[in-house]
């Protein structure tokens, strides 16, 4: 019975201002797991970096007791090597286990990365899963990566025919070396109106969004910026924006969600706290425990006209096939509701609480755990696919001479 | 109930009473930077003596002496004994740790770990040979109240423990310390960062600060936090976060007495300084305005002629140290001209609930700025670190971007608003060009009834009662209540306010919970309310032991 079922990994936690998020998010699959067919493994990335493995970590309590619960699970790491099979327990024999000596390895076979933001969504596991070659759902290395660069997203997903709206890229070398002159470029290059929205290029979460009104503001957003992130992307700010937020799930036939569109108190910017801490007002009982999941929120709203949810839902399913997503992602759009103009803004390849809540609403729904069932069977696919190519490794010029 | 006991019971709440109190002075022997001297010269000038222990001790000797004379029962010598150890320990438990109360906190380094160990076991060495006296010498009734006089003398004596515990630790301190300044001083010279130091009567925590956070843009910046400016708390910073990768080292240097400041400059070697403003803050412990400026300019003496000075130029008395002690650079700062020409200055201050707009003039050119920080105070704090990066090379529109970010700092002219009600919070304040500022932007602020709210200035000398009423006279121009709280102040608070005409209503308070009582309840929507002063720290200032 035990040996029918497979080991799913769940990865969550690691080196990101999200990592909280991360934590919730992955309590929320693990609870979604068919524990008929998967037999779940949780694993998580400390915000020191460090990997643990162990039943506690299915409990909320442990997270309330960090650092010192970590006593109560086992360090594990992930060789960057092929034929391990698995974890590798770092005890006692830590030099050991790690040489390749007397080591306990805890079998898994698919991998299911929970992170977001940086060293989790943008590539960084992903490349360490693929020096392990093993199976792992969602995005691959390079979607991860473009996914977590707004800028670099932009420009792929406007070369393929989507709106996006006008951006500039600044980094903090150019900014640092003259503030005036990156600021002529930067209201140059976006025609010079205020106001103007200024983001971290690479940044998942709202940490230092702003809306800014005068040349001032915008020299002091992007000093805020390069606080935590190396580029900046300065957009112009729409008059009247919607946001709406669709997701895709790949499969043998791709899927499409409903859409949704979250709820900012006052139409501002959605903070942090609004984005994370906050219940809000059109959803009674919410709270950090629900992560994205627990936002406010109207999903497939019905004010909504049908032209742009399907133009919506068309560009969604457009930017993950060019973007060559896997998993689930959801893609964000900016709608002008003066014109009904909608652009493209950004792509989030492990979406907040994976936006289950979107395709419990979809129609027909598609249950939590039959999505995670389905990047599940992806995952192993994909592997497949990829063991078919032929790969010649092997010394040649070397061994001639 | 047998005397054994009784002894026991008496002597374990005697030391239990006694450890504690050796932390409260531990408190101001670390403020006098463990000199036994100044220490004990303190506690004299400022009769820091027990009373409440004292007091317990007394009246137990009193009633085992009524006993003993036969006034009162034998059982009452036991008996009250045991009640007056129940008040010892209910003592023990009310005074608060010095460790988290008051303006200059406790902190339990492990040198103040060591001292305390060390006074402690000095307390139990001399304690029990003289409790063993008592026991062997005296017959029941007397020894228990000798017992409880020994404990008296043993309450009287708890600064000299500590100075004792000091005291023998010096020798081992003067060899620790010398090998951690040797490390500090080997990391700097091996690192030669360019090092800045900061010195001033008030403003250099947050000119450093705000200074840190405008070189980052030019290099990665070192900066000790918080408010570290003796000399061990910098060998300290230096020694576990000085690393390779900063290009500046920004250092607050505080003036404890004449000397300290030239200590600092022997570490760190500052090839720049800034001095942002030579006051009458500690006066009683300097003696004289003098004094202070010869401490003072201690920085200015010890930046190298080829380095940079950068002053106050609203302060005669900065200007003056930079006139005695010319460099390659000098440069006055300030926000209005009036004391002298400036190199940097500021102008067209405005000040609203969103915070100050102003204009820098530097180098020929005008730079309009915003920030949230309110207060000439900040204002001039922001200038003088302002001047000081630009003369370094950084980019001036990055700086303004830096001051447009800044955060305000909790009770530093820091505005709040909660139920319509617009609040000043300016606790970290006892000096008069702070309050001065903090009404300036009261009434700037829109409001329908501007309220100050303050027990006075403190620690002035002998120009107290001047400055005070000084300042009343003021508020009575800018405000509609003034609220005074105690009677520290209260007379030259009242006679400022009545010195001129004005519509000014006077409230007159007992202590820091009225006045606490009276904004919860006194106050109403549209009202600006300015909290000026620390109010527990007036109390606090002179702790009753």
């Amino acid at each position: 019975m035990e040996k029918s079922r497979k080991r799913l990994a769940v990865l969550f936690g690691g080196r990101s201002t999200e990592h909280e998020i991360s934590v919730i998010s992955a309590l929320q699959v693990m609870e979604a797991v068919d524990e008929e067919v998967l037999q779940t493994i949780p694993v998580y990335v400390a915000q020191d970096g460090k990997w643990y493995s162990g039943d506690k970590l299915f409990e909320k309590q442990f997270y309330k007791n960090l650092p010192a619960s970590l006593r109560e699970v086992q360090e594990v790491a992930l060789l960057p090597a092929p034929g391990v099979g698995g974890l590798v327990v770092l005890g006692e024999q830590r030099e050991a286990a790690l040489a390749g000596g007397a080591r306990t390895v805890i079998e898994v076979d698919v991998y299911f990365p929970c992170f977001h933001g940086t060293y989790g969504e943008d590539g960084c596991v992903q490349g360490l899963l693929e020096l392990a070659d093993v199976a792992y759902t969602g995005c691959g290395v390079l979607s991860s990566a473009v996914g977590m660069d707004k800028y670099l997203a932009k420009c792929i997903v406007e070369k393929h025919g989507i709106p996006v709206l006008p951006g500039c890229l600044v980094g903090r070398d150019e900014f640092r070396k003259g503030v005036r002159q990156t600021r002529r470029r930067v209201l140059a290059a976006l025609d010079g109106g205020f106001p103007l929205f200024v983001k971290p290029c690479s940044l998942g979460s709202s940490v230092g969004v702003n809306r800014v009104d005068d040349e001032g503001g915008l020299d002091a957003a992007l000093l805020q910026v390069f606080e935590v992130d190396l580029f900046a992307l300065v957009e112009p700010c729409i008059s009247n924006p919607l946001e709406i937020n669709v997701s895709v799930l790949d499969g043998e036939t791709q899927r499409v969600s409903v859409t949704e569109i979250p709820l900012v108190a006052g139409g501002g910017v959605l903070t942090y706290e609004e984005k994370y801490m906050q219940g809000g007002g059109g959803r009674k009982g919410s709270s950090l425990a629900e992560g994205m999941a627990g936002l406010s929120r109207v999903v497939d709203p019905s004010d909504l006209p049908e032209v742009l949810k399907a133009k919506a839902c068309d560009f969604a399913g457009r930017v993950f096939s060019v973007l060559r997503c896997g998993g689930v992602a959801r893609i964000d759009f900016i709608c002008d509701s003066t014109t009904d103009a909608i652009y493209f803004n950004e792509i989030n390849t492990l979406p907040g609480s994976l936006s289950y809540y979107l395709w419990a609403k979809s129609k027909p729904p598609l249950l939590f755990t039959e999505m995670i069932n389905q990047m599940v069977e992806r995952a192993e696919e994909r592997k497949k696919v990829q063991l078919e190519l032929s790969r010649d490794f092997g010394f040649r010029s070397l061994s001639r001479s | 109930m047998g005397f054994g006991l009784t002894a026991f019971l008496v002597l374990l709440a005697g030391c239990i009473f006694g450890a504690r109190r050796l932390r409260q002075y531990l408190r101001f022997l670390q403020q006098d930077e463990y000199h036994n001297g100044r220490f004990l010269a303190w506690v004299r000038t400022h009769r820091l003596f027990d009373t409440k222990g004292t007091l317990v001790g007394a009246v137990g000797a009193l009633s085992a002496g009524a006993v003993a004379l036969g006034r009162l029962q034998p059982g009452w010598a036991y008996a009250g004994s045991l009640l007056l150890c129940a008040t010892l320990l209910a003592l023990t438990l009310r005074e608060k740790d010095p460790a988290k109360v008051g303006k200059i906190k406790l902190k339990m380094t492990e040198r103040a770990k060591r001292i305390y160990a060390a006074s402690l076991a000095v307390m139990l060495v001399v304690l029990l040979p003289a409790v063993a006296l008592v026991l062997a010498e005296l017959r029941s009734p007397w020894r228990i109240a000798v017992l409880w006089l020994v404990l008296v003398a043993f309450f009287q004596a708890t600064p000299l423990f500590l100075a004792a515990g000091n005291a023998l630790l010096a020798g081992d301190e003067v060899r620790r310390q010398r090998r951690f300044y040797g490390e500090a001083q080997a990391r700097l010279r091996s690192l030669h960062p360019l090092v800045i130091g900061i010195t001033g009567s008030y403003g250099k925590t947050s000119t450093k600060a705000i200074l840190a956070e405008m070189l980052q843009g030019s290099g990665p910046t070192f900066w000790p936090r918080a408010s570290i400016n003796t000399l061990m708390g910098i060998v300290r910073g230096i020694r576990e976060g000085l690393d390779p990768r900063f290009k500046y080292a920004v250092f607050e240097m505080g003036a404890y007495r004449v000397g300290s400041i030239k200590a600092l400059c022997d570490l760190v070697h500052p090839q720049a300084g800034i001095i942002t403003r030579i006051g009458v803050m500690h006066l009683e412990r300097f003696g004289s305005q003098e004094a202070i400026f010869r401490a003072k300019s201690e920085l200015a003496a010890a930046v190298p002629p080829d380095g940079i000075l950068v002053v106050n130029g609203d302060d005669p008395l900065c200007r003056r140290a930079a006139e005695e002690n010319p460099k390659a650079r000098t440069l006055r700062y300030g926000l209005d001209a009036q004391a002298g020409p400036l190199d940097c200055a500021m102008t067209e201050i405005q000040f609203a609930l969103e915070g100050a707009r102003f204009v820098i003039h530097w180098q020929g050119e005008s730079y309009p700025g915003r920030t949230k920080l309110l207060g000439r105070t900040a204002l001039s704090n922001i200038l003088g670190a302002f001047t000081l990066a630009a003369e370094l090379g950084v980019d001036p529109d990055y700086l303004l971007a830096v001051i447009r970010n800044l955060k305000p700092q909790s009770n530093r002219l820091e505005l709040e608003k909660a139920g319509g009600i617009t609040f000043l919070h300016d606790a970290y304040n006892s000096n008069p060009t702070g309050f001065r500022a903090a009404l300036e932007v009261l009434g700037a602020l829109p409001a329908k009834r501007k309220i100050l709210v303050t027990p006075g200035m403190v620690e002035l000398g002998p120009r107290q009662a001047q400055d005070n009423f000084e300042i009343a006279a003021l508020a009575a121009s800018v405000c509609d209540v003034v609220v005074i709280v105690g009677p520290t102040n209260r007379e030259a608070l009242k006679a400022g306010l009545a010195s001129v005409q004005s519509h000014v209503e006077v409230r007159l308070l007992e202590d820091r919970d009225s006045a606490l009582a009276y904004i919860k309840t006194g106050t109403r929507e549209g009202d600006a309310v300015l909290i000026e002063n620390d109010l527990p720290d007036l109390y606090e200032r002179l702790p009753r032991f």
